[in-house]
């Protein structure tokens, strides 16, 4: 698998550039050379210097320690979003492949009309109903992310269920809950794994987004999107304010976007949900 | 065909049910009593009345959905809260410059996207493929509203080749389309690369070459024309999300589309817009998934016996 994983020769790079971000989001407080809220208004919008690497922004916060803070705030983003997407979609997809019609059809049926939205309006729709902050775009783009983690959970389920021994469990008298923890989970994680890889580089991009829409982390928060809506003002006067959010969201998402190639080449998977 | 359309058509009736319903919701949605929210902190109570009785919120639950359903089939999607006019008219006109926006990027996802596959699949294993395969996944991971803001700023405000913002003419399109359309021509990019690859392989395109005919030729008539379908299948997928992404374009180039009116409507708290424009953009993108899966019919009969 290893083997495999090496010969895509961008999933190195992307690997350890997706453990350096959740490296810097984790040691935030000790990388962070200010507080991320502390505002000075006798140094607004300054270019880059030794005091402010990144220069400071309209309220005079400092650029980079609201860069490194801001990973914290969408790798949180996207861990919940994972947790909800991965929880009801496999719970979901998992069910429905297992027990068939008609709750089958009644849960496909869900997750087809969650997936006549695009995914930010459906987002959108929820965080306009809930109202912005962190914790309802978590909900919101956790939601929209369901579909495809119940779509692939239901397939590999199906193709699951016909293998011997699944049978042979069956035929043994092996509860249903124990042969979907035992059996079925395990064997359809790769697949999974992949899309949740992905989803990462999503979730990111928009719930990114949303703050960008300032639908999502309210003020004081650090968070990429915000910060690229509020500097847009200054963008003539200093390009840095815009082009520092922008390249941090790319340059994540780029990274579990080559990791979760290489995964699904190394895994050997294909997402068709 | 005829039994096909039918039973697309009967797959078609509980989604648009789910849909209407995710739609009404949307106001249930809001936390504790939905009139006080949207009237604002401070609102009298007798205007928070008068909200809940235009809102049609003091009928129980199920009255409230079938009287909406009612009115909705009836294309009335109720009055604006803010301008008191009628919803669907204004949705509509401005659905119609988001659909012009969509075309435009389609039209740059198709070109950039179909170009840069077809090179990096000729020139496999080259820099050539390295370097595109690197710009599709980097197509694919770009914010587009990031994209839009530098794009406006070099060539808007720094180079002052096309305006910054608005609807104006054509030159007004440039930015926000390209902006728009490279997450597509990212993705049609790299499909058109695997299904060129996979029909180069195939023995009658070594056949066409063996017999003397032109890489070039076989390329545009044997390779790119087997390739079509699963290109088609993505680019006819990227333009319902051309409609999701438009919310973000449209904000940073001020386009007086439908995701802008969106995004206002939902700072303003004006639901009835919300739900309209929700409703508008997914029945849109249900009726295009309908018209591909068709189309695909009647270009493959085997798709109509699945």
């Amino acid at each position: 698998m290893w083997r495999r994983f090496r010969r895509n020769k961008l999933a190195i790079p992307g690997g350890a550039l997706a453990l350096m971000v959740i490296a810097v989001a984790l040691c935030a407080p000790w990388l962070a050379p200010y507080d991320p809220t502390a505002q000075d208004l006798t140094a607004v919008v300054q270019p880059p210097s030794h005091a402010h690497l990144l220069g400071t922004d309209e309220l005079g916060r400092d650029v980079l320690s609201r860069i490194v803070y801001g990973a914290r705030t969408s790798l949180l983003i996207a861990v919940v979003v994972l947790a909800i997407a991965f929880g009801v979609g496999t719970a979901m997809g998992v069910a429905g492949g297992w027990y068939g019609p008609p709750l089958d059809d009644v849960l496909m049926r869900i997750v087809d009309t969650l997936m006549a939205f695009p995914s930010i309006l459906l987002a959108l729709a929820i965080v306009a109903a809930l109202g912005p902050g962190v914790f309802n775009v978590m909900i919101a783009v956790g939601v929209s992310a369901v579909p495809p983690f119940a779509r692939i959970a239901r397939a590999a389920v199906l193709s699951l269920r016909a293998e011997t021994y699944v049978e042979a469990a069956q035929a043994i008298g092996v509860g249903d809950a124990r042969i979907v923890l035992r059996h079925l989970l395990p064997n359809s994680l790769g697949v999974l794994v992949v899309q949740a890889t992905l989803l990462v580089a999503t979730a990111i991009q928009t719930a990114a987004g949303l703050g960008f829409l300032g639908l999502g982390a309210q003020p004081p928060v650090a968070e990429w999107g915000t910060m690229l809506s509020d500097s847009r003002v200054h963008m003539r006067i200093d390009p840095t304010l815009v082009a520092v959010p922008g390249l941090a969201i790319l340059v994540t998402t780029m990274a579990f976007n080559l990791l979760g190639d290489g995964l699904r080449d190394a895994l050997d998977v294909r997402l068709r949900p | 065909m005829t039994r096909f359309v039918v039973r697309r058509f009967a797959t078609l009736v509980p989604v648009l049910f789910g849909v209407s319903l995710v739609a009404f919701l949307l106001i249930h949605l809001i936390p504790g009593d939905p009139a006080e929210v949207i009237a604002g902190p401070g609102a009298a109570g007798a205007d928070i009345a008068q909200l809940r009785q235009q809102l049609g919120l003091n009928a129980p639950l199920p009255l409230q959905y079938a009287d909406w359903l009612a009115r909705t089939s009836h294309a009335d999607l109720g009055r604006s809260l803010l301008t008191r006019q009628a919803v669907l008219p204004e949705l509509l006109d401005r659905f119609g410059n988001t659909l012009r926006l969509a075309v435009a990027a389609m039209l740059v996802a198709l070109a950039l996207g179909l170009t840069a596959g077809v090179v990096a699949a000729v020139r496999r294993g080259t820099v050539w493929d390295l370097a595109l395969s690197l710009f599709a996944i980097a197509g694919v991971s770009v914010p587009i509203f990031w994209l839009g803001l530098l794009f406006m700023l070099w060539f808007a405000l720094n180079l002052g080749w096309v305006p910054a913002t608005g609807m104006a003419g054509p030159e007004t399109y440039v930015l926000p389309a390209l902006a728009l359309g490279l997450n597509a021509a990212a993705l049609i990019s790299r499909i058109t690369r695997s299904s060129v690859l996979e029909i180069l392989g195939r023995d009658y395109v070594r056949t066409a070459l063996a017999k003397g005919l032109s890489a070039r030729r076989v390329l545009w008539r044997h390779v790119l024309r087997s390739s079509a379908v699963p290109i088609v299948t993505v680019a006819a997928l990227q333009f319902g999300y051309l409609l999701g992404g438009a919310v973000l374009t449209e904000t940073v180039f001020v386009w007086p589309g439908l995701g802008r009116l969106l995004v206002e409507a939902i700072q303003r708290r004006d639901f009835p817009v919300v739900q309209g424009g929700i409703l508008l953009i997914a029945v849109t993108l249900i009726l295009l998934n309908l018209a591909t899966d068709i189309l695909y019919a009647v270009a493959d009969p085997r798709i109509r016996y699945q």
